[in-house]
């Protein structure tokens, strides 16, 4: 407890991680209240206003269907938080058993479960996604299928070495030496100690989610039309880009803070629990 | 100590002398290509959206008939008219067999004269190699008659081979051109320009002027053709910067934007393409029920379309694909003006109301749930698919648009409700009214996926390929558009107009919307 105290001052110490955290938790307020705040339906498609510029009618200006810029992005951010929340959950769950298991377990296991992480993480992940997003075709949910794919290496890795040292420890022996079963064990002793590092991984894989998510809406993979996602819009405004330059900038901010504050976050909090982690790759 | 410093100082003298000559060398070009501007040099540089990628005839015979190098038997005119290339005349000799005489004045771009062997050559060349064009033309052999005649044998009584010969794939090119691995690497053709050089790896083909054309010479003394750029503002950018010369399809809504320019010249023409919507299967519900049909045409904002997503880039269709000014159109055709409230009456007779009150038509508990297939690679169809979507939704369909390749969408074309958002539905590759309406319409059409089968359509389009009188001929089709447009075998939106680019100096271009997508033609010339 006291510990966990020390880590929060130590978070709270950070500046850029402190901004950070207040950033995210405006941008999650905006997404679950996106129903009131966004000024117009953002699927609504009036021709007549197409492409206007940024005004007090429509703070950042019309698209080329004449919908609201600022209501999309509004919901876009609802889709983004959505997306990454899946991905990260499902991606962190799995790895962190595929790791866990692998670690403890060791032997064969051991050597089957991560040779096919290596194989994996051979490959570029972007290029893995595409792989799958054309096998099984665009939309939102096989684009959490084919960030998923990949997105638990990483976990699997790190748990893997952590449950690796802490299986050595001694009180792991005696826990072993009372008669506790193996899932017990993991449980009560394995898992605690590897969530941590995990949790500064999930919060820097946010940001890469989020990241690719965008990449994927921008090669029009992503979420089809007319759902508002911030790289689909990106898309849709690259043909206008030279005279309605803001249908570009917006989205295009709007992701370049957000995987900002999340990295901001990950770093603090990587700081704060464990200051010798500082090299921790996200894939 | 000393020797160190001596050292050092011979890199910067070698660092800034490589500098120097690096920019130096940039204002030297920069200055070459000025002057050469000065003395108004005739060459003109293409942005092609479309990737070359082959010099053989019997596959990139389009391009190289758009680009003057091959010429045809026959050639269509900007008005529509046939008349005499290559050929110098037709004639019927019987049911299935039409004589040509070639013209006895054409050499080749190697000074060799043109005769039946080379026509021979290319034809049975072509179809060898292209299946297609054996297809579309329905051409059974080629027989020589002397050095300057031809029978062309059909399988059929077959009206419109004159027409098919002009079909830019029908090209017509010399036996002696350089063939490798029986790929031709060099083709010589009888065009206002030869063939120089084809880079495959950075596509760009370059073309010089042919001296001793047939037909008057060319002004222009090189063409360079800079094959696949593909993206649309990517072309915009070229042409702005002034790396091009001649471009076609900017962003669609930069038209306004480049019409200001006054260093740009921006020429806005009718194109036999168009946007429709296809009904997936026709033989199943819901559009087995003409009334649905006819309310998703009501439904559509055509209108609004060609305004908004076209900008002005189009014209609104008469339900047909055959732009005004074709000969054989029917032009008493309305087709299906916007008009939601009929849609909805119509969808009501069908049997589809919203029974459950969510705001989407069911009938016997299946909702009027739909999925819009569309290709990202013309930049109208996503936004056009997107409008239609909302329109839909006005009548009480509820739609879901989805951008995929176009040989994944035809897999998924028997999905219940689906429609595919098409674009570039060309209908003069052939200059014939048989070639569009055989191939949407006839039950066994090669264009004809969605199953549109209408025993008098069948027999009216058999009638027309062998009725030789053209009046006679031109009233049975327009019969055939009539009876298309009531049955509503798909949703003809709108024309679409190619808008060309180029610099203000280029003069002389004149547009041929029988085209695939543009040609260009012997008077351009440039002009400070």
């Amino acid at each position: 407890m006291i510990s966990l105290l020390r880590d929060v001052r130590e978070f709270g110490k950070n500046r850029a991680a402190m901004m950070g955290l207040i950033v995210i938790c405006i941008l999650i307020m905006i997404a679950l209240l996106a129903e009131v705040i966004s000024p117009y339906d953002p699927t609504k498609i009036i021709l007549e206003d197409k492409l206007q510029a940024p005004s007090i009618e429509h703070i950042m200006g019309t698209d080329h269907l004449g919908r609201d810029v600022l209501s999309r992005i509004i919901y876009g951010s609802r889709l983004t938080f959505q997306l990454s929340i899946i991905v990260v959950t499902i991606t962190a769950i799995v790895g962190i058993t595929v790791g866990i298991v692998s670690g403890y377990y060791g032997g064969i296991l051991d050597e089957i479960l991560m040779r096919f992480v290596d194989i994996l993480l051979a490959f570029p992940s972007i290029i893995l996604a595409l792989v799958v997003i054309g096998a099984l075709g665009p939309g939102i949910n096989n684009t959490i299928l084919a960030i998923s794919f990949v997105g638990w290496l990483s976990y699997a890795r790190v748990s893997r070495g952590s449950t690796l040292s802490i299986k050595e420890k001694e009180f792991i022996e005696c826990a072993r030496s009372i008669g506790s079963g193996d899932f017990y064990i993991i449980y009560k002793h394995v898992y605690p100690n590897v969530l941590y590092p995990n949790i500064v991984l999930a919060t820097l894989h946010m940001g890469s989610v989020i990241l690719t998510v965008a990449a994927l809406g921008f090669l029009g993979l992503g979420a089809q039309p007319p759902t508002p996602e911030w790289g689909t819009m990106l898309n849709e405004g690259k043909e206008f880009l030279r005279m309605c330059p803001w249908l570009s900038i917006f989205p295009g901010l709007m992701i370049m803070i957000t995987v900002l504050a999340f990295n901001f976050i990950g770093d603090g909090l990587r700081d704060a629990l464990d200051p010798r982690m500082k090299d921790v790759v996200v894939k | 100590m000393l020797r160190i410093k001596i050292n050092s100082i011979g890199i910067w003298i070698t660092l800034v002398t490589i500098m120097g000559l690096v920019a130096f060398s940039g204002c030297i070009d920069q200055e070459g290509t000025d002057t050469d501007k000065s003395r108004v040099e005739q060459k003109l540089v293409i942005a092609e959206p479309w990737g070359i990628s082959s010099v053989d005839p019997a596959t990139a015979g389009g391009t190289l008939n758009n680009f003057l190098l091959l010429e045809t038997l026959t050639f269509m005119e900007p008005d529509f008219s046939l008349v005499p290339g290559l050929a110098e005349s037709w004639e019927l000799i019987d049911n299935t067999t039409w004589r040509i005489h070639l013209k006895d004045n054409i050499k080749f771009h190697d000074n060799t004269e043109l005769t039946a062997d080379d026509v021979k050559y290319s034809f049975d060349r072509n179809m060898e190699k292209n299946p297609t064009i054996r297809g579309e033309m329905g051409i059974k052999s080629i027989k020589k008659i002397d050095d300057y005649t031809v029978d062309i044998i059909t399988d059929k009584p077959d009206a419109a081979i004159p027409a098919a010969l002009s079909y830019a794939q029908a090209v017509i090119y010399s036996k002696n051109s350089v063939e490798k691995d029986g790929i031709i690497v060099k083709p010589i053709g009888t065009g206002p320009f030869k063939f120089e050089k084809y880079n495959k790896a950075s596509d760009i083909l370059e073309l010089s002027k042919n001296e001793n054309y047939w037909n008057g010479v060319p002004k222009l003394d090189t063409v360079i053709i800079q094959g696949g750029v593909g993206e649309a503002s990517t072309r915009e950018l070229a042409i702005e910067k002034g790396e091009v010369d001649f471009t076609t399809e900017p962003p669609m809504g930069s038209t306004e934007r480049l019409e200001s320019n006054p260093d740009l010249n921006v020429i806005v023409h009718p194109l036999c393409q168009g946007y429709k919507l296809n009904f997936g299967n026709l033989s199943k519900a819901p559009y087995d029920d003409i009334n649905v049909r006819k309310a998703i045409a009501y439904a559509v904002d055509k209108e609004s379309i060609v305004e908004h997503i076209l900008y002005e880039r189009g014209e609104i269709s008469n339900g047909m694909g055959f732009v005004p000014g074709i000969e054989w159109r029917n032009n008493d055709l309305e087709g299906y003006p916007y008009d939601p409230q009929k849609a909805k009456q119509l969808l009501k007779e069908a049997g589809w109301e919203d029974t459950d009150n969510d705001g989407i038509l069911d009938k016997d508990g299946k909702a009027f749930k739909i999925t819009l297939y569309t290709w990202p690679q013309r930049p109208a169809l996503p936004p056009l698919a997107e409008t239609v979507q909302s329109q839909f939704k006005e009548i009480g369909i509820d739609a879901e648009v989805r951008i995929m390749d176009w040989s994944a969408i035809t897999e998924r074309l028997n999905e219940w409700g689906a429609i595919r958002v098409s674009g570039g539905a060309t209908s003069m590759r052939i200059p014939d009214p048989g070639y569009y309406l055989e191939r949407n319409f006839h039950s066994e059409g090669n264009s004809n996926s969605y199953g549109y089968k209408n025993e008098e359509v069948d027999r009216l389009l058999e009638e027309g390929r062998s009725t030789f009188d053209n009046e006679k001929r031109y009233d049975i089709y327009r019969n055939v558009q009539k009876i298309v447009v009531d049955d509503v075998a798909d949703v003809y939106i709108a024309y679409h107009n190619l808008a060309v680019v180029t610099k203000s100096g280029v003069n002389g271009y004149v547009p041929n919307p029988s085209a695939h997508d543009y040609r260009i033609n012997p008077g351009i010339y440039i002009e400070e």
